[in-house]
């Protein structure tokens, strides 16, 4: 309880600065309807929070306030300068009240009376608010911090290695010596046995240093990472208290529960869904829930029923939250709309946009005004959070069934389970919550079939895509092992079954949307990272699912293109922007192309790797390409394999010359046509493949 | 400055003596004067500026619009890149866009990995990469030249300098890392 208590002065303090901000702009625009909306919303806000911590005193003060603001909210009258006055004085007076509320939450003896305590201490002053850039910045030295480890395990292990090969040398030392060579043998060994005890120290003390390091490290790093994100269960409580609290004010029955509490978001974003969902279960408690005898009347159970599930959501989050009660009569909304004037064309608009105009401020339906709403405030908050966090908020409603109201947000970041997976020689992540199973995969276990691939899965023919098809860029691709692994992911209907190298396991990460620049890929819903401070991409199974679907039913011709690989070209000119230029051509034509600056290079490339094809410059320094082509038909090892010499000497006598040396084409530079290019280059590999 | 050569003669040495004495008096009095002298104007000192190789070609880059300048470390691609986009990479424990300079300015892109990477975009920074930074050097303002109308690398230089007896062009970061972020389908709205 004491957490929720001082949750609520912090909010209290803000809501108070804020208001006083908002009074005082108001003063001076005593027209701008915003500011006060703002400030209704501000005093509503703080009365539902005081009245959850039970502070009765500071919640009617916050009452008061809305309720000398509500008049002026249709612009008929204009609100004064001395009645601000007044509202301000209520402010200090809750202002009073919040600071001592810091000092006396400790200080009460039996009776429950406050004793008198010591002037009370400006308890703000135990709590830092922390810029989030500042903290990012935090987390960003110590990711760095943590890589810096690498390295320096790496020396160790050189250290290691030193006094091994110290070990081994002494050896050698003792073996080696001779009679004459005693004396020198021996300041040797001793030289010797110095070093190697001044390696056993540094392997000992940085080893030791090393590990502790990289232990004090991780637990820092581990307590960061969780200042930024917060479990949703965390703002549960303050949930459940409050439909409790609502209901018992208004003499109603309701029950709440909750689930996806897992869930974890960063903390501003939390709280200001947590304000949101307060108005919102407030208003389904008053509205929403019928009284006991209605129910019973009604066939209902006598305890009404909230319901708020989260959900994760590809890169966002959703809140919905339902209820039991009567739902929304949207007649009475359309009514209503139109008697306080918001909407002129209300009788025309459809259920949908009529329910949409309960998120307007001003709006209520409501005949009489309770304590709790009625005002019209409530929901305008719920629309103004949304809209803050660049979310949506949605309401469904069925009328004597119940209503639902959904929230929805990005997160920039958040914590998920994933399981990673190996594939291409690389780690994908993929979120646990959507995987249903996995299960080794040989090449008799994939059936194949008029729309691709599929394996059994339990009772289900599952489609199977490799996940090449659907993550690698295009004109890439992989050949899984004959022996590969399957990962059995539901998204909703559709079911698929992704094929990767290996299984590596499961671990938490913590998800980071794809940076600006990097476009929206499909499939991918954003990344982590490993612990070299290197990104591993995390996938979208709710869109896996239909690419990888889309991409199965596709004619299998495409991936059977690549399956004689063809040899590599070497390049060899010294001009590099000739040589690029080739490069491109080439690879555009799909080939794999190296590059050589000199034709000496060329031939020490040439033994490491077989290449299909040479295509060389004439005029070079050192080695000419003519030289180049007769040293390559001299070889065995590479005669057979054909050259283009490119140049740009024309002449009939330069031709012959090439001719002789053994080109088997001779395109020259100033004549230079891509396709024909092209075409001699695929005859002469396809001739040598 | 004399050095003063070896006599075996003791004439010689007295004179080598002298001269060095000479030559410290005279270094003492430069490093003395060295305080009396005016300040350097800053306004007249010169830009800092990056000597960089993209596609092949030489360019120049004003340190000031550059936001880091990093070693290429992993560069993780995606599907679906529009050309020039590398993929993603993590620098410092925050993610980065990559996109190849070459194929932004519209020249041939080397399949290679970037050696370096330059940080712009200010509040959402993209990662450009280099092949090669060549040197970091000091030019005059006087020294870079305006382009007239945009010939050269569609609208990305509007100014060129001459060094080391090349003319090389200015390249404007903002507008790469505009177009980078269009390619990408990113455009200045937020959509949706």
């Amino acid at each position: 309880m004491n957490e929720l208590e001082n949750y609520f002065r912090d909010e209290a303090n803000e809501i108070v600065e804020g208001l006083t901000r908002d009074l005082l702009a108001l003063e001076k625009n005593p027209n701008d309807a915003g500011i006060l909306a703002r400030c209704m919303r501000l005093a509503h806000t703080l009365k539902g929070a005081a009245r959850v911590v039970r502070q009765t005193r500071i919640g009617e003060m916050a009452h008061t306030i809305e309720d000398a603001l509500a008049p002026f909210r249709d612009g008929e009258e204009t609100i004064t300068s001395d009645y601000v006055s007044d509202l301000l004085r209520i402010l200090e007076r809750i202002r009073e009240e919040t600071t001592k509320l810091g000092a006396a939450a400790k200080v009460e003896d039996e009776n429950g009376e406050p004793k008198p305590t010591s002037p009370a201490i400006d308890d703000r002053l135990e709590t830092v608010r922390v810029d989030i850039t500042d903290m990012d910045a935090l987390l960003e030295g110590l990711s760095e911090a943590a890589i810096q480890i690498g390295p320096l395990t790496g020396g160790h292990v050189a250290l290691q290695h030193a006094l091994r090969l110290a070990a081994l040398l002494r050896e050698e030392l003792e073996l080696g010596q001779g009679a004459g060579e005693r004396g020198r043998g021996a300041r040797l060994g001793a030289a010797l046995t110095e070093i190697t005890q001044s390696l056993v120290h540094a392997d000992r003390d940085i080893g030791a240093a090393l590990g502790r390091i990289e232990r004090e490290l991780g637990e820092v790093q581990a307590r960061a990472a969780t200042l930024r994100l917060l479990p949703v269960g965390a703002i549960l409580g303050t949930l459940e208290l409050t439909a409790r609290d609502t209901a018992e004010a208004l003499g109603k029955n309701v029950s709440f529960s909750a689930r996806g509490g897992d869930v974890r978001l960063e903390g501003h974003v939390l709280s200001a869904v947590r304000e949101a969902l307060l108005h919102v279960i407030r208003n389904a408690v008053d509205h929403g829930v019928e009284s006991v005898e209605e129910r019973i009347a009604w066939g209902k159970p006598e305890v009404g029923r909230i319901h708020l599930e989260i959900e994760r959501r590809g890169r966002k989050v959703a809140f919905r939250c339902t209820d039991d009660g009567r739902g929304i009569d949207v007649a009475a909304v359309r009514q209503a709309a139109k008697r306080q004037g918001l909407a002129s064309e209300a009788e025309t608009l459809d259920e949908e946009e009529a329910l949409a105009l309960v998120f307007r401020s001003g709006l209520t339906t409501a005949s009489a005004v309770t304590e709790i709403s009625g005002r019209g405030v409530g929901l305008d908050v719920v629309r103004e959070v949304a809209s803050r966090l660049r979310g949506s908020v949605q309401l469904t409603s069925k009328l004597g069934e119940g209503t639902a109201v959904e929230i929805e947000v990005p997160v920039s970041l958040s914590s998920i389970p994933v399981l990673s997976v190996l594939f291409a020689g690389s780690t994908a992540l993929v979120p646990l919550d959507a995987v249903r199973g996995t299960r080794r995969v040989v090449a008799a276990d994939r059936l194949q079939g008029p729309e691709g691939e599929r394996i059994l899965f339990g009772d289900r023919a599952v489609p199977f895509t490799p996940l090449g098809s659907v993550l690698l860029p295009d004109g890439e691709s992989h050949e899984l092992p004959p022996a590969c692994s399957a990962v059995i992911v539901q998204s909703g209907e559709v079911w698929i079954a992704l094929g990767v190298d290996r299984l590596l396991g499961t671990m938490d990460v913590v998800l980071r949307p794809l940076p600006s620049g990097a476009g929206a890929p499909a499939g991918v819903a954003g990344a982590a990272f490993d612990a070299q401070g290197d990104p591993m991409l995390v996938l979208d199974p709710a869109e896996l699912s239909r690419v990888g679907a889309r991409k199965v039913s596709a004619p299998v011709m495409s991936t059977r293109r690549v399956a004689p690989k063809r040899l590599p070209i070497l390049v060899i000119d010294d001009s590099l922007t000739t040589r690029m230029l080739e490069q491109s051509i080439l690879e555009s034509a799909g080939y794999e192309v190296d590059l050589s600056a000199s034709a000496e290079e060329g031939l020490r490339k040439a033994k490491a790797r077989k290449y299909g094809l040479f295509i060389v410059d004439v005029e070079m320094p050192g080695m000419n390409g003519f030289e180049f082509t007769a040293t390559t038909r001299a070889d065995p090892a590479l005669r057979d394999v054909p050259v283009i010499i490119v140049t740009s000497l024309a002449t009939s006598k330069d031709r012959e010359r090439g001719a002789e040396a053994g080109a088997s084409a001779y395109i020259v530079k100033g004549e230079f046509d891509q396709k024909h290019f092209v075409r001699k280059v695929a005859e002469l590999l396809g001739a040598s493949a | 400055m004399t050095i003063p050569t070896q006599k075996t003669d003791e004439s010689g040495e007295a004179r080598g003596a002298i001269a060095a004495e000479r030559h410290v008096a005279d270094l003492r009095q430069a490093f003395d004067a060295s305080f009396a002298a005016p300040p350097r104007d800053v306004e007249r000192s010169g830009h800092l500026v990056l000597a960089i190789q993209a596609g092949g070609q030489g360019y120049v880059i004003r340190l000031s619009d550059v936001d880091g300048v990093h070693e290429c470390r992993k560069i993780v691609p995606l599907p679906e890149s529009p050309p020039g986009l590398l993929g993603i990479t993590g620098i410092r424990g925050r993610l980065f866009a990559v996109h190849a300079l070459a194929s932004l300015l519209g020249l041939p892109a080397s399949r290679e990995k970037p050696r370096w990477l330059l940080l712009a975009g200010g509040d959402e920074p993209v990662a450009i990469g280099v092949t090669s930074i060549e040197a970091c050097l000091e030019v005059n303002p006087a020294d870079l030249v305006p382009v007239e109308g945009a010939t050269h690398g569609e609208g990305h230089v509007r100014e060129i300098v001459t060094l080391a007896g090349q003319a090389r062009g200015v390249l404007v970061l903002e507008s790469l890392v505009a177009l980078a972020k269009r390619r990408a389908g990113e455009t200045r709205e937020e959509s949706q």
